[in-house]
């Protein structure tokens, strides 16, 4: 091993311990006071104490969750920033968001029509709307691979379709609160979108979890050469013989998968998508070979900080970690903004 | 042993305009061939075909009497590297990760301890191995389209497609990409390159083949190809050729 890969190495390792430690800790912060060893103790030897409560059912699940769904969100925007050769691109560029709040409301209209009885709040099924807003998530990533396959499918053609689309299902959206949907319904869309692990089951997080673990990071790891192969463009990929066409198709659907997947069950957190890989490029620099590892590994870090300060700032008032991040990742983005080529992409 | 590739009668069609209309040539291992010609002569197209990206619509081009479009584009890219015109650099690569993705067409998962050594032979080779961990963007012209050769070299290919690799450089770096270029015909490689300079391609080249409007005009040695006559038609400018000196001087 020679030049920088030991630093590299050495960089990831850091990172993955540092998320490790990160767990017990952040388990240990919150409105619950215990002891450490208490916590410690609940954790290996669950009992039916109320400490045993609320570190499975309210701490250990979030944070698993940050760290599978930031792995995820992290991966997949490393892999969709390389193959649209954009450092602005993420999984959200193609209107996931929008795409699966459209999906929220219908869900919320079906299932209002099917018990007018009762009060709306009680009607919510978050199953039902988890699936809707997924659904509607893969209905719009094949629309925009569609459109752009009829152009060719190049990295423009990808983002174009994906914006004329994303207005659609703002505009169809927007019908519905303006004709149909009333104030709870608007504000249940509203609150939807705030992203919050808090909200995943565990049956939910298992799902992503095996998701993410057997296809989605397998395939971004896979695929590291070829990401750093189609930086260098479309012609230079083709003459080393892979398709950049298929490498952008899979990749766009595999990172939507998991986002989408994601989303539909925790609401949406767009910006560890951007931040994650930008700050792990600033760590162990463009390669993938590293990158796509210290970018899946930040994104789990970032969710985790961001979701554990959520939660204990103005505690017992839980911030969603969607605000948080977005909070916590504009400075980062502005550093990077205003450093220029740090962020790796020259126009 | 003696490697040969050989170009026969290749066609091809952008919609209703020929660009490529009949070519054949043939190079051979330690042959350094230069395509030239106006712009739209089908230099460009020309390259691509030997490159196994565009399939001709008639004709063929064999390595060693194999077809290459009848390989896998995993097959055809071990044997044919290729260095395209203009390499815009992004995403803060390194020369090492870059010069890495040459090794591709050899790679199944994760690159080897083997892999890593040819990249290294490769950036001596361009006596780049100094510069191994800078980002692409931070190099200068010249040392840029070094490590684009390096990667092209880093697939242990038979051939060696370069797309005007002098286009964009000063002076000094033209000169020193056309003697690494001869550096590469030397050990052993078969080396076709197309240019726009004259006497770039009079200096650096075994064999010319001159295209104009997708034909073959005339192909062989450069002292038969490079004749005034027949430069003068096909670029439309009265030039002055200067044998003693090998150079090529428009008159305008």
């Amino acid at each position: 091993m020679r030049g920088s890969a030991p630093r590299k190495r050495a960089i990831l390792t850091a990172l993955i311990l540092l998320t490790f430690f990160l767990v017990p800790l952040s388990i240990w912060l919150g409105y619950y006071k215990a002891s450490m060893a208490d916590i410690l103790r609940v954790l290996f030897m669950p009992d039916n104490s109320p400490l045993s409560t609320v570190v499975w059912d309210l701490r250990l699940r979030r944070i698993l969750a940050a760290i599978v769904i930031g792995a995820v969100l992290g991966g997949a925007g490393a892999a969709i920033q390389a193959v649209m050769r954009n450092p602005l691109a993420s999984p959200f560029t193609f209107g996931l968001s929008f795409a699966a709040s459209l999906g929220v409301a219908v869900a919320l209209l079906i299932l209002q029509g099917g018990a007018l009885q009762r009060y709306q709040i009680y009607v919510y099924n978050p199953f039902m709307v988890s699936m809707c807003a997924f659904a509607f998530s893969l209905v719009q990533v094949l629309v925009v691979l569609l459109l752009a396959y009829k152009a060719g499918l190049s990295a423009g053609s990808l983002v174009l379709s994906a914006i004329a689309t994303s207005f659609a299902y703002q505009a169809v959206l927007y019908l519905l609160q303006y004709f149909y949907l009333n104030e709870v319904l608007v504000s249940t869309v509203v609150f939807w979108t705030f992203g919050d692990l808090g909200r995943i089951s565990w049956e939910e997080l298992r799902l992503v979890a095996t998701a993410s673990a057997l296809l989605v990071i397998p395939y971004f790891i896979y695929r590291s050469l070829d990401y750093d192969l189609i930086l260098g463009g479309d012609e230079l990929a083709k003459s080393s013989g892979v398709s950049p066409e298929r490498l952008r198709v899979e990749t766009t659907v595999l990172a939507a998968l998991g986002t989408a997947l994601a989303t539909s069950f925790v609401g949406v957190i767009g910006f560890v998508c951007l931040l994650a890989p930008h700050a792990a490029r600033l760590l162990v620099g463009g390669g993938h070979r590293y990158l796509m590892p210290t970018s899946m590994v930040m994104g789990s870090l970032i969710l985790l900080l961001s979701d554990t300060l959520g939660r204990t700032i103005i505690s017992p008032i839980v911030i969603p970690v969607g605000i948080m991040t977005s909070l916590l990742g504009v400075p980062l983005l502005v550093y990077l903004l205003i450093r220029g080529g740090g962020h790796g992409y020259r126009d | 042993m003696v490697i040969e590739i050989e170009v026969r009668g290749v066609k091809v069609y952008y919609k209703s305009v020929r660009a490529l209309d009949g070519v054949s040539l043939s190079v051979r291992n330690g042959e350094v061939l230069s395509i030239i010609g106006p712009n739209g002569a089908g230099k460009s197209t020309l390259l691509r075909v030997i490159n196994g990206v565009l399939k001709p619509h008639v004709g063929t081009v064999l390595i060693d009497k194999t077809s290459l479009h009848d390989l896998r584009p995993r097959d055809v890219a071990r044997k044919v590297g290729y260095v395209p015109q203009r390499l815009r650099a992004t995403g803060m690569l390194t020369v090492y990760d870059f010069v890495m993705t040459g090794r591709r067409p050899h790679v199944s998962f994760a690159p080897t301890k083997e892999d890593e050594e040819k990249v290294y032979e490769a950036l001596k080779v361009v006596r780049l191995s100094d510069l191994a961990d800078r980002a692409l963007e931070e190099l200068s012209g010249g040392e840029l389209q070094r490590a684009v050769i390096a990667r092209a070299l880093a697939g242990e290919p038979e051939v060696v497609l370069l797309d005007e690799p002098t286009s964009n450089l000063d002076l000094k770096y033209q000169l020193e990409v056309l003697s690494l270029v001869r550096s590469l015909s030397n050990r052993g490689l078969i080396v076709i390159m197309a240019l726009h300079d004259l006497t770039q391609a009079y200096r650096a080249s075994d064999k010319i083949l001159l295209l104009n409007s997708g034909k073959v005009v005339a192909v062989g040695d450069p002292d038969e190809v490079l004749r005034p006559d027949l430069i003068s038609k096909v670029y439309g400018v009265p030039v002055i050729i200067i044998k003693e000196h090998k150079i090529i001087v428009p008159l305008f």
